[in-house]
């Protein structure tokens, strides 16, 4: 036999939501059926310990310390954010005044100079290819649904 | 509940137009609301401030993409929860809780020993409901958290899980019957 009805309706009874004809229905079945009867004491029993306890609010100070937490770690983001700009900004300059006067140079033969270049093309293709698969996984993460909400 | 949304979309609106305290009316009126639902999954303390914290970091980077005529909170909840799981998932050692951290007040009237016929719960403290809080599935204390500290209405708990009124039935009643018995057997 089935209880999975029974189940639902024993919430509504123990919560107070059943309408009169489920209650009755529910309390005659709990006449013939013992372990729904003892389920439902044990659900009462679980009621009333719960309604008598509740989570302890955070201190004033704890809020002061969260907050506190908070501001810095935002703070450090940005930090990240300029650190990590200015480093690409100042890598790209260096790189690219290396390359330029690498190219120019009339000691270094023509051969290496398009190995290197072919080289170094062949890099900033997978690196624009993997930067525009990351930021297309990003548009369709789990976060793209609440943030159209 | 309107008044409450119109703050909130004006202090975002001027969180983006550059005033940086105006994010902070949003963090001091949903700090304790975002602690207590990291709280509910994660099952302990120093956790729950952490994703809690990085869920607001990532609101306030993703404010730009909120829409103000929306209320905030279920927005933020969402990445909230998202944030959670996610953690969990990384965490991997799901039962490792430590029970101290699960706060819960002291009874406000001690509870009488029930007269009931067949077992009742035979240790009612807040030592044995704290470790029973603390070995539930991460769903099952959510679920437990949001009906029973929060006081949500099946329906309200049905919205934010965005699921079925049945199933939110459903997983409460396991929720509970997991915790009942985990207080029943009193194990350690
Ligand atoms: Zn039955």
């Amino acid at each position: 036999m089935t209880h999975e009805r029974f189940k639902h309706l024993l919430l509504k009874v123990v919560d107070g939501v059943a309408s009169d004809k489920e209650r009755q229905e529910f309390l005659a079945h709990i006449r013939s059926c013992e372990e729904c009867r003892c389920e439902y004491g044990e659900f009462r029993n679980l009621e009333e310990l719960m309604s008598t306890i509740k989570l302890k609010d955070l201190s004033e100070d704890a809020r002061a310390a969260y907050a506190r937490s908070l501001y810095n770690r935002l703070e450090r983001g940005l930090g990240w954010i300029f650190l990590s700009l200015g480093a690409i900004l100042l890598l790209g300059f260096g790189g690219f005044m290396l390359i330029k006067e690498f190219i120019i140079n009339p000691a270094v033969s023509v051969i290496l100079k398009i190995g290197v270049c072919a080289v170094l093309a062949g890099l900033i293709v997978l690196l624009v290819s993997v930067l525009k698969e990351r930021l297309f996984v990003r548009k369709y993460d789990k976060y793209s649904k609440e943030v159209k909400l | 509940m309107v008044d409450m949304n119109t703050a909130d979309a004006e202090a975002i609106r001027l969180t983006l137009s550059g005033d940086k305290d105006a994010f902070a009316v949003i963090v001091a009126r949903y700090t304790e609301r975002a602690y207590r639902m990291a709280l509910y999954v994660l099952g302990n303390e120093q956790d729950a401030m952490d994703v809690s914290q990085d869920a607001f970091i990532r609101a306030y980077r993703n404010l730009n993409r909120f829409d103000t005529n929306r209320p905030f909170f279920p927005w933020f909840a969402t990445i909230l929860r998202n944030l959670c799981y996610n953690f969990l998932r990384r965490r991997k050692r799901k039962q490792a809780y430590n029970i101290e951290d699960f706060q819960i007040a002291e009874p406000s009237s001690p509870s009488s020993p029930s007269s009931e016929p067949c077992s009742g719960i035979a240790v009612e403290t807040k030592v044995a409901l704290n470790n029973a809080l603390s070995k539930l599935s991460p769903q099952d204390r959510e679920i437990i958290g949001k009906f029973y500290f929060e006081d949500l209405s099946y329906k309200k708990i049905a919205d934010e899980l965005g699921v079925p009124i049945g199933t939110v039935m459903s997983r409460l009643y396991y929720a509970r019957k997991h915790l009942k018995d985990r207080m029943l057997k009193g194990e350690r």
